[in-house]
């Protein structure tokens, strides 16, 4: 013991809080609680035989001798759980041993204070785990004698469970008025964790294999009856065979029934079960969730961003930092990560989530933009308003004993340990291999609400700096002070108390609830909205058990900011309402459900949605575009997004000139493109077109129809792009295709139409020198194969039908890799002036004097981005054209600034023949390559003579990986600007760069279309997304499509829709059907989407 | 004959020490430095081959017994002759070291060992102008020979399209723990020492995929099947003894490491170094040895790599957790390549016909070799026996099919009388 303390010595030291909010962190000596989850890392039981050893003990908080103080419990694993007697002023005394509340022998880890009997007083459950033998893993549960003594009763209430239990979730299934139990646990056996094992099932289909054993390792449901809790796992469907980390229990389709969220390490996914009202549950994960964490720990379920949802958050393992990002552990590899989506195993990724509600019909994770993606192996996040503004924060424990996954231990050391072993025949014991597992504690991590979605990092600003290994933790107001003061678990050092001083600074308000239901404290899953003074929402489910292992104090917090009193209605389980008006701030209000108002409130969350219909099916689309199977960091492992997915094409015509328009759907090469013919019916049927079966080999990624040879009917030009065929240009021909008059396209000659073979995809169509006729911008998007080096773009201009290549400066033909082009006549002279955005491009405009585009266009300042589309629309109703520009946006792990932007190198270091392009960004003034050492030297393999262990590599700037002379031999292309803007006219070819709002920058817009909705107030739809990212950034998939208007102050506000518009959009196009403005919406290897007010 | 008995004249044949066979020494130095960097076994091959061609054409050009490779070897360069009298053991140990060193990733550990031997020498007396001299011409041999091997599609197959998965359904699936890529899926575009390329046509040719009952693929598969099931521990044994792996994952969640083990190739080396000292051969005997063992199991991954993305089979892991037991896995860890031919069973076939030829017999062996991770010593009566029991070793570890592994091993020995014929 003596040891410890030393070497952990110098880790902690005290802070002393001066201005903002902070935390004063204290042990012992200040507060009594001496506890120490204290686990020797050499006996029978360790990290070698069980991969869970390290993952730490819980903390349970709540009042059990009913004195108006918390008291706390800890979970020792090893170590003997002790119970703390709250004396107040942040005094504590351990009355483990006198209370009986030790918890017995066995591997303990998650705790939870529940009133069980529903008498008034606290009980404690406590879960156990690890060990062979299952009498030692019986769960545990003290009832309270209500004389600070407890017995331990778990057999009579049929809660002696000997599964391999994480954590106790008690609520009220069945909405009967007694709380049921949910039991997290989890398999022993962990060596196929990861695996994804396929075999046929019964009727001859490949699926995913799941693990059929159910004794002692699946989830378990206990059905409470007349106090006695009954196994009935299976009759709920909750068997699952998965490595639950912790669970959510909240009513996540708003429907009155609590529904379960399981958070599973490793391969198999995360579950939603959704309550079916009939003692019964159905995993619905994939309907409402895009993707999850791969290795899910805890999990926090809280409304945000008040918008009246529940947002959840769900912890992963990934680094922060540089250094630590490179000695970890890479991701999946993408032939497994591609099982897991055609299996049915979801997107996971190796980072945290912030699932934000999408007015309760899907969620989207916003963690890059909300700042907490990475916090290194993290366990209990905490989501709570600590500094009483009105928004909630996140306080995060993490902190391995062992960096398991450093990768030179595991590539290397390890290795050279074990041969060693074998030589000097020692017996196979752990501690050599042990002692040479690195070890580095880490600081929790602790966000104030950013009132944006998001949040920033305060950790340090607050007062926490010092390393440790902490797990479960769990919050209350400890010293009645008015606000959450938080205990954490830490493994082989002392416990700790956060002492929050919000309180001291008087700044903030706050009022709390406790919520009591016939006469005892199980109501859990009561909700409450708040309004403060000046009528902002709040809302909280009243849920203790939630975090990792552990459980909150019984109560109900929340945060008035400046606000002195609230109004507020509280929801209980069984249907009823209590409304509370004009509570005075600062004050603890009991509401007993006993005792509601005689008409019910419905729940009232935001509902400032814009309805729009999805028309779809109704009008007879069925178009699914197939992606081609094509990997493309298999050729680029340094790619930092695949560019073969730019499809499909999309444009609205009409061809027949029936009167009705008509479109044209692109599709991958080796799938013919086709046009769809709106009927008088209103329906879509496709045409045929023997022209589009011959180019079927074409990856179609850009189409327009336009009246080429003037004979007054639309004809059509389609774009080949992708990055499929390196070094083969004939894939990429652009093509026109003329209208015989009757919607039947030939492929022009050669005479009417120039060979172009370039993989683009910027098109632009107007008549740039006023003769009357229409010519052509195509902008080069990519060298196949070649990342980062410049295509080729080009102007033709119409000659009686006939094109012909303009010759262009190369600051045009050469200017990058573009993505979108418009004709815009800024300057109002009569001539169209040429918009163009592309990746790694500023915002360039080059200037139309009179058909000529040879002067040097103007490039917007410090808008280099990863550019996606730009669309013309009049957005503020004043007459003059305004322009909007899609960018990246700012959820996505390539962060870009003025001050940090992102880089790219472009040369071909190693000389052998390949193109690299070297992602570089800034982390304290360094430059450091994205990829992993895995990567890097994948691509050049010379490096592996420099960087012969990771952790060379893992403080290496670019500087240091190549030499000046490299680096001065390669293309510089840099990125500062990801967030996606508005371009205001102000007239006199002015515009006016603005930054979309926030809620706009969290997915890649890729296309924007402008309505004026049945009151005739402009809107504009955006849509985006972009599946294309490597693994370790992952799919950009928040977007669900939003809805921008002008309020009245003139300020570009965002609206959520009722529709999801999710998946991989590419493409939004109007179209009128029906005499009604309606959109067509592509999106790359998936249905199209037809929708309409 | 003036000029020969010149050469002769200008070289001392020091023998470096009685005991030891400095080119023994070296290839087990090199042995190591691959395991450390993790080699996959081609890429080894290639290492193993290069460093053992560059000693031999050192004593060939200068010494007496060995005719060169130079223009029998595809686009071999001619070496110059030493034009000072030079220590020619130095100068083979020199160009095996150097040569070496330019396709491995760890130099230091060469340069470590080559410090030492430098001063070793000085310390059996060898004059140090003699060793500079030495070395300075083995260098230079080295790098001719790093010119060559520049050409040989190494650099060019890194830049090409890493394998990608095809959902045909016997094609090769990554299989767990590490799904990793399929290995080296160009290596075919290697160049090969002496044309043995149009050879790999006549491997014969895989069973057609089939999960019919009663076809040959799933007789095959269910023989493997029955043979798991019913181990011994001479066969477990036999598994892991031959085993080779050089990066066998242990995973346990998120405990992961790696045993790094020499390759099949290094295993064989290792076999080669023990019976060279056994017959206490001289240093141009050792280095043909070494020289005709590294080029036969270039030849025999050439070949084997080849076939296995031609036939491009799914492994029995996949296959019998498709059709017969989810919960099948080998006991030895399946490597990331397709399936057919087994690579240990061509490439052991391979070296054991030239060891045959080159090392007088009988000669009976106990290998030692694997005592570094744990396995004790196995008696064989000749090459050929080890060389079945490394095949059979795929079989009993459930990573091969009966089928992969004779038709393998047919056509190593095919490989290895190419070679001796055309380079003898």
């Amino acid at each position: 013991m003596k040891k410890l303390s030393l070497l952990f010595a110098n880790l902690f030291c005290f802070y002393f809080v001066t201005n903002a909010q902070k935390f004063e962190v204290l042990f012992k000596e200040s507060t009594g609680v001496d506890f120490i989850n204290l686990l020797p890392e050499d006996g029978e039981l360790n990290i070698f035989n069980y991969e869970y050893f390290y993952n730490g003990g819980g903390v349970a908080i709540g009042d059990i001798n009913n004195d108006g103080l918390p008291d706390i419990y800890f979970s020792g694993n090893i170590a003997k759980n002790k119970l703390y007697l709250n004396l107040g002023n942040m005094k504590f005394k351990d009355i483990t041993t006198s209370a009986n509340a030790g918890g017995g022998d066995g591997f303990k880890t998650g705790v939870n204070m529940v009133d069980i009997n529903n008498d008034g007083w606290l009980d404690i459950y406590i879960c156990k785990d690890a060990l062979k033998n299952p009498a030692l893993r019986a769960n545990q549960l003290l009832i309270n004698n209500k004389n600070n003594t407890f017995s331990e009763k778990a057999k009579e209430f049929g809660l002696a469970d000997s599964s391999y239990s994480t954590q106790s979730y008690f609520f009220d299934m069945d909405v009967d008025g007694d709380l049921d139990l949910f039991l997290l646990n989890h398999p022993f056996n962990i060596q196929q964790a990861k695996n994804v094992t396929l075999s046929y099932n019964a009727q001859g289909k490949m699926e995913y294999v799941k693990n059929k054993e159910r004794q002692y390792v699946s989830y378990r449901y206990y059905e409470n009856v007349n106090g006695k809790f009954t196994d009935k796992t299976m009759q709920a469907g909750l068997d699952n065979y998965a490595f639950g980390l912790s669970a959510i229990v909240d009513d996540f389709n708003n429907d009155g029934y609590p529904d379960i969220y399981t958070c599973n390490d490793y391969s198999v996914p995360d579950n939603l079960y959704i309550n079916n009202r009939n003692g019964t549950f159905t995993d619905k994960i994939g309907d409402y969730f895009s993707h999850t964490t791969y290795n899910s720990m805890g999990s926090d379920y809280a409304d945000i961003n008040n918008d009246g949802y529940n947002d959840l958050i769900e912890l992963d393992m990934m680094p922060e930092d540089n250094a630590r990002q490179k000695r970890f552990k890479a991701q999946l590899s993408y032939d497994q990560f591609d099982k897991f989506i055609k299996y049915g195993l979801m997107a996971q990724y190796v980072k945290n989530v912030c699932q934000i509600n999408n007015n309760g019909k899907s969620f989207s994770d916003v963690s890059y933009s909300a700042n907490m993606a990475f916090t290194d192996w993290s366990w209990a996040p905490l989501v709570a308003d600590f500094d009483n503004d009105g928004y909630k924060d996140l306080f995060v424990t993490n902190g391995y004993m062992r960096d398991l996954v450093n990768m030179d231990f595991g590539s290397f050391n390890a290795d050279s340990v074990l041969k060693s072993m074998v030589k000097n025949s020692k017996n196979k014991q752990a501690n050599p291999l042990l002692a040479n597992i690195p070890t580095e504690g880490v600081p929790n991590y602790y966000f104030r609400n950013n009132k944006k979605d998001g949040f920033i990092n305060a950790t340090q600003d607050a007062g926490i700096y010092q390393p440790s290994y902490s797990n479960g933790a769990a919050y209350a107001d400890l010293d009645n002070d008015g606000d959450l003061d938080i205990v954490v678990n830490n493994l082989n050092f002392y416990a700790a108390i956060y002492k929050n001083n919000a309180a001291d600074a008087k700044q903030n308000n706050y009022v709390r609830f406790k919520i009591i239901s016939n006469n005892g404290n199980n109501a859990f899953g009561t909700k409450i909205e708040i309004t403060n003074a000046t009528g902002e929402p709040q809302y909280q489910t009243y849920m203790p058990s939630k975090g990792y292992l552990s459980s909150h104090e019984q109560f109900v917090h929340f945060g008035l900011g400046t606000s002195n009193t609230c109004n507020a209605v509280v929801h209980f389980n069984n249907g009823t309402s209590k409304t509370l008006i004009n509570l005075k701030a600062n004050a603890t209000y009991t509401v007993d459900a006993s005792s509601t108002d005689a008409e019910n409130k419905k729940l009232n969350p935001t509902k400032d949605w814009v309805e729009m219909k999805d028309i779809t099916s109704a009008i007879g689309v069925n178009i699914k575009h197939k992606e081609n199977e094509y990997i493309d960091f298999k050729l680029e492992p340094l790619l930092p997004k695949q560019v073969s997915q730019l499809g499909p094409a999309l444009a609205v015509g009409d061809v027949n000139g029936d009167g009705l328009e008509d479109f044209f759907a692109g599709n991958p090469t080796g799938v013919e493109s086709k046009i769809y013919l709106q009927t008088k019916e209103a329906k879509f049927i496709a045409a045929n077109n023997p022209a589009f079966v011959v180019d079927k080999i074409f990856e179609d990624v850009s189409a327009q129809f336009f009246d080429a040879d003037n004979d007054k009917d639309l004809d059509l030009i389609v774009v080949s792009g992708g990055n499929e065929f390196p070094k083969d240009k004939t894939k990429y021909p652009v093509r026109l295709y003329l209208n015989n008059g009757k919607g039947i396209f030939t492929k022009a000659n050669a005479t009417q139409f120039p060979p172009i073979n370039e993989s683009a995809k910027a098109l632009a169509i107007g008549d740039i020198d006023a003769d009357g006729d229409l010519d052509i911008f195509i902008g080069g998007r990519l060298i196949p194969g070649a990342y980062g080096r410049i295509p080729n773009s080009y102007l033709l201009k119409n000659g009686d039908g006939k094109f012909v290549p303009m010759k262009i400066p190369s600051t045009l033909s050469n200017v990058g890799m573009v993505t979108d082009a418009k004709f815009i006549d800024l300057d109002e002279d009569g001539y169209k002036d040429l918009f163009l955005v592309g990746d790694w491009m500023p915002i360039t405009i080059y200037k139309n004097n009179k058909g000529d585009f040879s002067s040097p266009p103007q490039k917007m300042e410090t808008t280099e981005g990863w550019w996606n589309c730009i669309y013309e629309y009049d957005i503020n109703n004043d007459g003059k054209q305004d322009i909007l520009f899609g960018n990246t946006g700012e959820n996505n792990r390539y962060k870009a600034s003025k001050t940090s932007p992102l880089s790219i190198l472009v040369n071909d270091f190693d000389k052998n023949g390949s193109t690299d392009c070297i992602l570089g960004f800034f982390e304290n003034g360094k430059s450091y390559a994205y990829a992993s050492r895995d990567n890097l030297l994948d691509q050049m393999v010379f490096l592996k003579k420099k960087f012969t262990r990771y952790e060379q590599y893992a403080t290496a700037t670019i500087q240091d990986i190549f030499t000046d002379s490299q680096i001065n031999h390669s293309s510089l292309l840099i990125a500062q600007n990801m967030k996606s803007m508005v371009a205001i006219n102000t007239g006199g070819g002015k515009l006016e760069f603005k930054a979309l709002p926030y809620q706009t920058q969290i997915f890649p817009i890729q296309g924007f279309q402008g309505f004026k909705n049945k009151n005739g107030k402009s809107q504009i739809i955006a849509v985006g997304n972009n599946f294309c990212f490597d693994l370790e950034t992952g799919r950009c998939d928040a977007g669900k499509g939003l809805i921008l208007e002008m309020n009245k102050d003139n300020k570009i506000v965002v609206k959520k829709l009722n529709l999801q518009i999710d998946g991989d959009v590419r493409q939004i196009q109007s179209i009128i059907i029906n005499g009604k403005q309606t959109f067509l919406i592509a999106r790359n290897n998936g249905d199209m989407m037809v929708i309409c007010e | 004959m003036k000029i020969k008995t010149l050469i002769l004249c200008l070289i001392t044949s020091i023998q470096l020490s009685a005991k030891e066979n400095y080119l023994a020494k070296c290839n087990l130095k090199l042995i190591d430095i691959i395991m450390e960097d993790v080699f996959t076994p081609p890429v080894a091959s290639r290492i193993h081959a290069y460093s053992n061609i560059a000693a031999y054409e050192v004593l060939a050009q200068n010494g007496v017994t060995l005719k060169p490779f130079a223009g029998r070897l595809t686009d071999m360069p001619t070496i110059p002759k030493a034009t000072l009298k030079i220590n020619l053991d130095i100068a083979a140990e020199i160009a095996f070291l150097e040569t070496g060193k330019k396709l491995v990733y760890s130099e230091h550990l060469v340069n470590a060992f080559v410090e030492q031997e430098k001063a070793n020498w000085q310390l059996a007396g060898i004059d140090t102008i003699l060793i500079n001299r030495s070395m300075a011409y083995g260098m230079q041999v080295a790098s001719i020979l790093f010119d060559w091997t520049k050409k040989d599609n190494y650099s060019y197959t890194r830049t090409l399209m890493r394998y990608q998965l095809s959902d045909s359904s016997g094609a090769w699936q990554p299989t767990a723990p590490e799904y990793a890529n399929g290995l080296e899926p160009n290596w075919h575009l290697m160049r090969s020492f002496i044309e043995t390329k149009p050879l790999y046509e006549s491997i014969a040719p895989n069973m057609a995929y089939s999960e019919k009952k009663n076809s040959a693929y799933h007789k095959s598969g269910m023989a493997l099947y029955k043979s798991t099931q019913t181990m011994d521990s001479f066969k477990i044994n036999t598994a892991l003894f031959w085993d080779d792996n050089p990066k066998t994952a242990v995973s346990k969640g998120h405990l992961n490491y790696f045993i790094h083990k020499a390759t099949p190739g290094g295993h064989w080396l290792k076999i080669a170094s023990q019976a060279i000292i056994a017959k206490n051969l001289n240093a141009e005997k050792t280095a043909e040895v070494f020289a005709m063992s590294s080029i036969a199991m270039y030849e025999a991954f050439l070949n084997c790599w080849t076939q296995k993305y031609v036939s491009n089979s799914v492994r029995p892991e996949t296959y019998l957790q498709r059709i017969k037991d989810p919960k099948f896995r080998p006991l030895i860890e399946t490597p990331p390549f397709p399936e057919y031919p087994s690579g240990h069973s061509t490439v052991s076939a391979a070296i054991a016909t030239v060891l045959t030829k080159y090392i007088s017999q009988p000669y009976a062996f106990t290998d030692s070799s694997q005592l570094y991770i744990g396995m004790p010593p196995r008696h064989f009566k000749s090459f050929m026996d080890a060389a079945d029991q490394a095949s059979i070793s795929r079989f009993y570890g459930g990573i091969h099919y009966m089928h992969a592994l004779t038709n393998g091993q047919k056509h190593g020995v095919k490989i290895a009388n190419h070679i001796i014929r055309k380079l003898q």
